[in-house]
């Protein structure tokens, strides 16, 4: 603040005994010079150009990196602002940073899909563990269902009940009949669900990651949601994407 | 070992720009909360628990994770692998040095085993033929791509020979893929070098687990024994020792068997032959020929393998030291001890020995060593061991070699004195490569100018393939191979009585060891000066030098013998004090009257164990910077970027689609990019320098 009053040449009657007949911008100086935050480094030297080795080096380093990049377990950023300071002082200040629901952190201005996205990377928010092969017997035990990708089958099966025993609740409105039976059914259900009470944990989970479960080739319940799940992959590129977007308005 | 912050930081890092975020957050979690099961994770990280699971499964198909499951509460905890996250800045050079070792398709199935973490063999050889066929499926559609626009734009000559030339500058040549049967002899060779290893699964133990479970069984055993007591310690380290080679024995130690109807070519007499193809090897580097054979070796394809980084580490240092030598001594006597140190290499299997080896007195550490008569006789033919100790003797005129001992000793005390002079220039972190390159061709510029040496023939590339030739057919004369013998054995004593001590003399059989760790600390001490007088100048180098020769001393007598005016001397010091190289201790004069200042000696010292620290430490946060700093640059730069990730784009030369603007701009972040990484790795030879050898 005082900074700015120092080199204001726009605070005009702040100056005492100025008159306005002078003009503040050829009697007062404005000190615009940058602070010495980062004075210059007393020793600093350009390190040679890289040798044959070295560029050598940086090539392989450099394909493999790409070569992973563009395979199946790498995942993306999902950082929501990627200019914000690196820096993060608790785990909790660390944790916040990342997005949880991609479409709850889309942006609307660049995050519905246009057609040039559609050449753009894939974007893996999850890895893709299908169709590769696992020697199961290094991993633990209990990432066996995961690599096999049987993790979360129960949930998605309860869900899939859930939502046909409504439709069978909302047909069978007209009939009492088929009423007192759907009723029945979901006594029965309700006993036997309680067999498997993880899956009712996970449900409820379930509830705020929904759109984690349309990754998966199986999980093809929602298929209106089709349409976002793959525009939102752009909600990196703001500018030239938005150009884009706009054309597309 | 608990890393520092920026080393953890650093680590993260790695994993972040090669894995992505999800492991990286997963990784960042188990870095500063230790072990941790899945429930735990799930709380730190607040991912869920699929994204979780999966993130995991990646780290451990990766090798980045530890784990470790309670057989009592089956509870299975997670530890992050630090090592072998740190060993993903390395992935260059290891590709790097297995192409010059065995050539291109080699580095390939490395590059392979690199991307799939750890992979059985049947699965490499899949992934190695899937990669290839999709490589040659690309290159026949940008070959059709590029007729077609031929045909496009037959007007536009200048341009079209523009983009032919670009096209054919950057895509590759026809894709030659190899068979099973090479890919398995790749395999082989690689066994036999130690640098694969089996997988198994007590690699995944963390080592404080391992430790943790032997204390335990000590304990029932003794029925509640004190673990304090120094037989039990005794019987702790005897029995980690023990485990360690159990493991060792299974895993990365462990050998395939050949089958014996092949012919095993790599035993003493026929060393030839394996020598040829090693040159073979390198000659074609760059090239996309495999002379590879397929020597009918078959691996079990079950078998699940993955890099050995402990080796890679044995390959680099080798590398380093060579270097040094080259820079110390010369060019010739260099690649002498690179041959000595390529006949070493079998039997390291690490770096740094196993700490326990010391307690064990019945187990002594028994260095490996080479004959000079092996040395001699395994050299390659192109190395002309004649070279950079004295005269040449021609065929015509033979003179005793005892005449060339003075000459030699001239020549080496020049050597020396230039290696004085030079070790101020040798800075890895600087990675001065260019400048010690030249300085080896000044050398042997100055070899060629010595009158007493014939000047140095170098046939071209074609004649020097006939001359090994015409050496096979003709085996060179007996008192040849003696000339030979002695030569190389000069070169050896050069080494030996440089004042790095590249070798040892063993005995009286004319063996030769090499004491690593004298020499590394040699670098260290040589890498530590290098800095100090890069960042404190000349008067802060000669200040620690003093400090370093006379131990503790008091400002004044310190700046009586640097010849430096106390106040100079002083703001010297506290600038050292402050970035951690000197330290400072306060000696009461006398113990009762504390309060008094003026009874206080002020000792200044320099520690070389903190100050390696210290460097360890600076070296970690600038490589960890620099990571940042390269994603800030392709982060302004992502236009360009995510234009060459297109999925319809990623195949094609850039030039052909982009204008000239975002060319340059390509062609700014690339040269980025290289500068970042490759000043990257300059600073892995120091962290390697002080830490891993």
């Amino acid at each position: 603040m005082s900074r700015g009053g120092r080199g204001g040449g726009g605070m005009r009657g702040g100056l005492k005994g100025a008159t306005w007949d002078q003009e503040a911008t050829k009697d007062i100086k404005p000190d615009n010079k940058p602070l010495e935050n980062y004075p210059a480094h007393p020793n600093l030297k350009r390190p040679p150009p890289l040798s044959d080795i070295e560029m050598r080096q940086f090539k392989y380093y450099k394909t493999l990196q790409t070569q992973i990049h563009r395979g199946p377990l790498y995942t993306q950023a999902t950082r929501r602002n990627v200019d914000n300071p690196g820096k993060t002082f608790s785990e909790d200040q660390f944790n916040r940073q990342y997005g949880t629901n991609r479409k709850a952190d889309m942006d609307p201005f660049t995050g519905v899909e246009t057609y040039s996205m559609r050449y753009l990377p894939k974007q893996n928010v999850i890895p893709t563990l299908s169709g590769r092969p696992f020697n199961k017997e290094l991993f633990p035990r209990e990432l066996w269902s995961t690599l096999e990708g049987k993790d979360g089958e129960d949930v998605r099966k309860s869900i899939n009940k859930a939502m046909h025993k409504r439709a069978r609740h909302l047909a069978s409105d007209a009939d009492p009949k088929a009423k007192e039976q759907a009723l029945m059914d979901k006594i029965l259900a309700i006993t036997g669900e309680d067999e498997n009470e993880e899956a009712e944990e996970e449900d409820k989970e379930d509830e705020e990651v929904d759109s984690e479960f349309d990754d998966d080739e199986i999980g093809d319940d929602y298929n209106a949601e089709q349409y976002f799940n793959n525009g939102d992959d752009a909600d990196e590129g703001d500018d030239g994407d938005g150009g884009g977007g706009g054309d597309d308005y | 070992m608990s890393l520092s912050q920026y080393a953890l930081e650093l680590c993260a890092l790695l994993v972040d720009e090669t894995y992505g975020e999800l492991s990286s957050r997963i990784f960042t979690i188990l870095l500063r909360r230790g072990q941790l099961p899945v429930k735990d994770l799930m709380l730190h990280t607040r991912l869920t628990s699929k994204k979780l699971r999966h993130g995991l499964a990646v780290l451990a198909q990766q090798n980045l994770l530890y784990y470790n499951t309670d057989p009592e509460t089956e509870v299975t905890y997670y530890e992050a692998n630090k090592d072998a996250a740190y060993a993903l800045v390395q992935s260059g050079k290891i590709m790097q040095v297995v192409e010059n070792k065995f050539g291109v398709l080699t580095r390939e199935v490395v590059q392979n085993l690199l991307l799939l973490g750890h992979s059985t063999v049947s699965d490499l050889c899949d992934a190695y033929e899937a990669q290839k066929k999709q490589q040659s499926r690309l290159v026949d559609l940008a070959r059709q791509n590029e007729l077609r626009r031929k045909e496009e734009t037959v007007e536009d000559e200048q341009m079209n020979g523009l983009a032919k030339e670009i096209n054919g500058a950057n895509n590759h040549p026809p894709v030659t893929i190899a068979t099973t049967g090479q890919l398995h002899t790749a395999l082989f060779r690689l066994f036999d070098a130690a640098l694969i290893e089996r997988v198994v699964g007590t690699m995944f133990e963390s080592p404080s687990d391992v430790q943790t479970k032997l204390e335990r069984e000590i304990v029932q055993e003794g029925n509640g024994a004190n673990l304090k007591t120094s037989k039990t310690k005794e019987e702790l380290t005897k029995r980690l020792l023990g485990r360690l080679r159990k493991d060792r024995a299974a895993g990365s130690d462990w050998k395939p068997q050949k089958r014996p109807h092949n012919g095993d070519h790599r035993n003493g007499a026929n060393g030839t032959n394996k020598r040829r193809r090693l040159s073979s090897g390198v000659a074609v580097n760059g090239d996309h020929i495999y002379e590879e054979e397929d020597d009918g070796a078959r691996l079990d394809d079950h078998l699940v393998i993955r890099v050995n980084h402990e080796k890679f580490k044995v390959l680099l240092r080798n590398a380093q030291l060579v270097h040094l030598c080259e820079h110390k001594i010369g060019k010739t006597t260099s690649r002498i001890y690179d041959h000595l140190l390529k006949l070493m290499e079998p039997q390291i299997q690490r770096c740094q020995l196993d700490r326990h080896h010391n307690v064990l007195k019945d187990d002594p550490y028994i260095p490996p060593t080479v004959q000079a008569i092996m040395i001699a006789s395994t050299l390659d033919k192109d190395i002309d061991p004649g070279f950079g100790v004295g005269k040449e003797p021609t065929h015509k005129e033979r003179t005793p070699v005892v005449k060339l001992s003075p000459n030699r000793k001239r020549d080496g005390t020049e050597a020396f004195a230039g290696g004085k002079g030079d070790t101020k220039k040798k800075v890895n972190g600087a990675g001065n490569l260019n400048v010690h390159n030249s300085e080896a061709d000044d050398g042997s510029d100055q070899d060629s100018d010595d009158p007493f040496t014939a000047p140095p023939v170098k046939p071209p590339k074609r004649q020097k393939v006939t001359f090994q030739d015409d050496a096979l057919f003709n085996p060179p004369r007996p008192e040849d191979r003696e000339d030979h013998l002695m030569l190389v054995r000069k070169h050896l004593d050069l080494l030996q009585s440089s004042e790095c001590k590249f070798v040892t003399r063993h005995g009286t059989n004319d063996c030769y060891s090499v004491d690593f760790e004298n020499i590394v600390r040699f670098m260290q001490d040589a890498e530590l000066d290098q800095l100090v007088y890069e960042s404190f100048g000349v008067k802060g180098h000669r200040l620690v030098r003093i400090m370093k020769q006379m131990g503790k001393m008091e400002e004044k007598s310190l700046d009586k013998l640097a010849l430096m005016k106390p106040k100079d001397a002083r703001t010297k010091l506290s600038e050292m004090q402050m970035s951690g190289i000197v330290e400072i201790q306060e000696v009461p004069k006398d113990a009762t009257n504390r309060g008094n200042n003026q009874r206080i000696i002020f000792l200044w010292f320099f520690d070389n164990d903190r100050v390696k620290q210290v460097v360890l430490d600076k070296v970690y946060k600038t490589m960890s910077r620099l990571l940042q700093r390269l994603a800030v640059e392709r982060r302004s730069a992502r236009h360009v970027l995510e234009l060459t990730e297109r999925s319809d784009l990623q195949h094609i030369a850039p030039d052909t689609y982009m204008d000239q603007q975002q060319i340059t701009e390509l062609r700014v972040i690339e040269q980025k990019e290289a500068t970042l990484v490759a000043q990257v790795a300059r600073l892995d030879d120091m962290i390697g320098i002080f830490r891993d050898f």
